[in-house]
């Protein structure tokens, strides 16, 4: 057990740290998700590239950097440090779609995509949900039927963020009308630009508008869109994990992390509940801080746990959903604090990339409990797949 | 950077485990909730000494294993498993503060079993030095010849006689417990927290025998959610139940993960130290504590009885969660507010 790093990761870190201190954007993410948001996200996107540093997962051979589980470590760990942007519309296509079709796509499919989606060319989204088909993703009933060289598609998916300003999504249908659950699925690239896709933006309680509906009328995909075989679009679905590591949570423990410090300098500041006093000389808002960055310092030692053992084991194992789960529990319980620590002062709307955004973390901490699979299932998982407790499902 | 165990520290993880469910079974205790008669078999405590076990982290130079504060965190873990009794806590810290005061054969004496040290927690200000002076909450009682008190600034063992120390009945009965008060008590040696730190070390030992308690009460509590049917099913198949131990899974492996991470830092010297290890001890206790509470609920009302293992635990992490300091004494550490001083 250790936490050293060789001589040549020291030397790596240096060089991280030097790029993105001069490359690093220093104008905040336009607020909303419209054509601005999209152009700031493959703008940074593309100097990423051209520094060569995107797809530091993705293997050489396919344009990524190929780096080390360490490294990666090493790159997410001072990305967060830099204060570099969130992914944002990039996020489905470098980490989901990306991946997919380097484990699945035939040659044609790869060359022609992975170069545009590293590049910041373009954004994808993701259309597995539908509004039947939530915790329960096997309920798939978005149909497509083979109609010569294409399949036709009727349907609808949900909750597909980005779908407004995609060009590609990753669409997960059902191919055989009479199969269930997870057979007779089939993974397959869409064009966002094809006739017959409609969507529709979804307001959400903390007023973002990425999130939307997509609506399918007959829409005709090439079947050479399809990745992998018809009918086995589930597996496909799956092997994104084959290049996680686990090593993107870092930069989101390391951002949290400065978020909670932040929040302690604000108690410093701060006049507390008797009127006179820093919050901070408060015990019950003193004590609650602690708590929080104890949590906080052990789901970063958690992570370098996942980390040494999915090194290990060359594939992350169902342990990630207790990652999921400690920091979606945490992030609820920091934006609450805010909120009691601020009083009426919280009742201002503030978006949670501006400076003092507490109230629209705190409106945004409600879908840590939904995103990536909700609480329920991330427990689910836990107690089944880690503890070997009896399922009750097919 | 590899935060998981190596295979050897596997294997001396594996072979205190094996001695302990073959040597020291966890038992129900019926009727007998206290101890009576000494509360570790001489022959068991001499052949752990012989084992090492006092002496891991020693360097060879003061006649120790040679091995370090990771591998007694592994070890402290395994015992806090299988909630063993008798003081090996303040055995290994006081054989380490006895060879960093440079007095080797106290260190070799201490770590051979011969002579057993009892743990002095503080209550209120105690003065730690030369002399030792204030009220203590002792553990480990029974058969010591000497105290071990410390704190973040020093460490010292004085002569248990000089303690004045009072037994209680203890709620923690496999533990000999009592209330003393050092009047001024000349130390036998005394070390300050610069030259070695006996108390960041016994946060990350009590952090990971907290942690193996957490670990074994959830194993029995998904034992019993496997095999316990109601309405015709496990009850562990419900989400009332399998959520709840999915929690406490989370709160278990989290106090694993930082009681390995602390126990790097301060061996290493790397970062933050001491914080980490006192955010180790108070996510353990918290884990341990939570998950007692949720084992004995999912045992039902078997899990009220003496008969079924949950109280030992519970019995258990009452005792670490007021062994060396307190919740509010680490969350008031954590965030660098110390009230003690202000």
């Amino acid at each position: 057990m250790d936490l050293d790093f060789t001589p040549d990761e020291r030397a790596f870190r240096d060089e991280v740290r030097a790029w993105l201190a001069d490359h690093v954007p220093t104008e905040p993410r336009p607020h909303g998700d419209g054509p601005d948001s999209r152009e700031f996200d493959l703008a940074w996107q593309r100097a990423q590239y051209d520094g060569g540093w995107a797809g530091i997962s993705w293997p050489a051979e396919f344009g990524g950097r190929g780096l080390s589980t360490i490294q990666q470590l090493i790159w997410y760990e001072e990305y967060a440090s830099a204060d570099a942007p969130w992914i944002g519309a990039c996020f489905v296509g470098i980490n989901h779609g990306g991946p997919t079709l380097i484990a699945r796509a035939d040659d044609e499919q790869k060359s022609f995509h992975l170069p545009r989606i590293l590049r910041g060319d373009v954004v994808w989204c993701q259309g597995f949900s539908e509004p039947e088909a939530g915790s329960d993703l096997a309920n798939i009933k978005t149909r497509a039927v083979v109609d010569g060289d294409e399949l036709v598609v009727t349907g609808q998916k949900i909750w597909t963020s980005f779908a407004n300003m995609a060009d590609y999504q990753e669409l997960l249908l059902r191919t055989d009308p009479e199969s269930s659950r997870h057979k007779g699925l089939t993974w397959v690239i869409c064009d966002m630009s094809a006739p017959g896709i409609t969507t529709r933006p979804i307001s959400t309680l903390d007023r973002g508008a990425e999130f939307c509906e997509v609506f399918y009328d007959e829409v005709r995909i090439p079947i050479s869109n399809v990745v992998g075989d018809i009918g086995d679009g589930w597996s496909v679905a799956m092997s994104t994990l084959s290049l996680e590591r686990g090593t993107g949570f870092m930069a989101e423990i390391i951002d949290t992390t400065k978020t909670i410090d932040d929040l302690i300098e604000l108690a410093r500041h701060r006049t507390g509940p008797d009127g006179r006093r820093p919050l901070i000389a408060d015990d019950e808002y003193a004590r609650r801080l602690a708590a929080l960055k104890a949590e906080i310092t052990t789901l970063r030692s958690m992570a370098y746990r996942a980390i040494s053992r999915n090194r290990r084991a060359g594939q992350p194992g169902p342990e990630g959903s207790m990652l999921r789960l400690g920091y979606g529990n945490l992030l609820q319980s920091m934006a609450r604090l805010a909120m009691d620590m601020l009083g009426t002062d919280a009742l201002v709307y503030i978006d949670r990339f501006r400076s003092g955004g507490w109230s629209g973390m705190w409106l945004r901490s409600f879908a840590s409990g939904m995103g990536g699979g909700t609480f329920e299932i991330q427990r689910n998982i836990i107690g089944e797949r880690v503890l070997g407790l009896p399922r009750d499902r097919s | 950077m590899d935060l998981m165990p190596n295979g050897e520290q596997d294997e001396i993880a594996a072979t205190v485990a094996a001695f302990l469910v073959d040597r020291v079974p966890v038992v129900g205790r019926g009727r007998e909730h206290v101890v009576s008669g000494p509360e570790i078999d001489a022959g068991i405590w001499t052949e752990c000494a012989e084992l090492g076990w006092l002496s891991l982290g020693l360097p060879e130079s003061a006649g120790g294993v040679g091995y370090s504060l990771v591998e007694e965190m592994m070890l402290f873990r395994e015992l806090g498993r299988g909630v063993v009794p008798g003081p090996f806590l303040p055995g290994v810290l006081a054989a380490h503060l006895a060879a960093a005061a440079g007095d080797l054969d106290l260190a070799s004496t201490i770590a051979s079993g011969a002579v057993k040290v009892a743990l002095g927690t503080p209550i209120g200000p105690v003065s730690i030095g030369a002399t030792v002076a204030g009220d203590l909450s002792v553990t480990h009682v029974d058969d010591a010849a000497l105290v071990l008190v410390c704190d973040d600034r020093s460490a010292a063992l004085v002569s248990i006689d000089s303690c004045d120390v009072d037994q209680i009945d203890p709620v923690e009965g496999s533990i000999t417990t009592g209330h003393g008060r050092a009047d001024q008590v000349r130390a036998t040696v005394h070390v300050d927290a610069a030259t070695e730190p006996i108390f960041v070390r016994g946060l990350v030992l009590a952090a990971a025998a907290a942690t193996g308690v957490a670990e074994a009460v959830l194993e029995l509590a998904v034992a019993h959610a496997c095999e316990r049917v109601q309405f015709g099913k496990p009850i562990g198949t419900y989400q009332a139940i399998k959520h709840r131990c999915s929690d406490m899974k989370v709160g278990a492996d989290g106090a694993n993960a930082q009681a390995s991470y602390a126990a790097v830092c301060v061996r290493d010297g790397i970062g933050a130290w001491a914080t980490e290890a006192a955010i180790a001890k108070y996510v353990a206790d918290e884990a341990a504590r939570l998950n007692c509470e949720g084992a004995v609920q999912i045992h039902g009302a078997m899990g009220f009885t003496s008969e079924a293992l949950p109280h030992r635990y519970v019995y258990r992490a009452h005792l670490l969660g007021r062994t060396l300091a307190s919740r509010a004494a680490l969350l008031d550490r954590i965030i660098g507010r110390d009230m003690a001083r202000a």
